[in-house]
């Protein structure tokens, strides 16, 4: 199974007014962190927050989808990661206003790339004995 | 990077064992349990360098100290390098408060508008 993470909830507002808040640097500074988001394909772009759990508080992304007002996706690469992961938003109107889902995927090739560079750095007996029982008891997991 | 950059809160296990030093330790320490004169032994680097790389280790969890008489042991805890699974935990906590947010962020805005 992999180890992604999705989330859902509703909002009482319409598609385009929770589009608004998803989409715009300015109010992504208020809810998420301070950035310089665009709504382009291809902008690259940083969120950034005081350093705290393990990483220097900088999330480097790159917008990879918007489609107004039901979809936007940017890659996010922060902390220890080696590899970005994807963050996908999609939009759903519904009866009440908007079921916004969340999805935050790709943990495993962040990791997977340590543990690549791990692999090609001559690790001797620790990777030899000790390493690969952990490894394969995560892999059974993912 | 400068060698101060060990001391900041930014370790985790990744950029822990990304220094070549410290991962021979961990090699050593996975044959058994060794205080730092032994692993000094080993390397060509100095006692308090040695050390150094040790406080990083223990800090974020890739070893363990273990008292034995007048000597401290240092320990192998393999179990930290599945940090992954730490990460996604910690995501998700920090999803769940971002999304709170954003409900209060919307509320607010519409509030602005009527």
């Amino acid at each position: 199974m992999k180890r992604n993470i999705v989330m859902e909830r509703i909002y009482p507002y319409p598609p385009e007014q929770v589009w608004a808040a998803l989409a715009d640097s300015q109010a992504l500074s208020e809810w998420l962190m301070e950035n310089d988001f665009q709504p382009y394909v291809g902008h690259h772009f940083q969120f950034r927050t005081s350093p705290s759990w393990g990483f220097d508080g900088i999330v480097h992304c790159e917008v990879i989808a918007v489609e107004k007002p039901h979809r936007l996706a940017y890659t996010w690469q922060g902390g220890p990661m080696k590899k970005p992961t994807t963050v996908t938003w999609t939009l759903q109107p519904t009866p009440e206003g908007t079921r916004l889902k969340l999805e935050h995927t790709g943990f495993e090739g962040a990791a997977g790339m340590a543990l690549s560079f791990l692999l090609g750095s001559g690790w001797g007996r620790l990777l030899r004995e000790v390493l690969p029982k952990y490894i394969e008891k995560r892999v059974t997991r993912l | 990077m400068p060698n101060k950059t060990a001391q900041h809160a930014d370790n985790d296990v990744f950029t822990a064992i990304a220094h070549p030093v410290r991962r021979q330790i961990l090699d050593q320490l996975s044959d058994g349990d060794l205080t730092v004169k032994g692993l000094a032994a080993q390397f060509d680097i100095s006692r308090p360098a040695i050390s150094q790389h040790l406080a990083i280790l223990l800090e974020v969890g890739l070893v363990s100290l273990r008292e034995e008489g007048r000597e401290n042991f240092y320990h192998l805890e393999p179990e930290r390098l599945r940090e992954v699974e730490a990460w996604v935990r910690r995501y998700e906590r920090f999803w769940s408060r971002k999304l709170d947010r954003l409900g209060e962020y919307l509320k607010r805005n519409a509030g602005d508008e009527t």
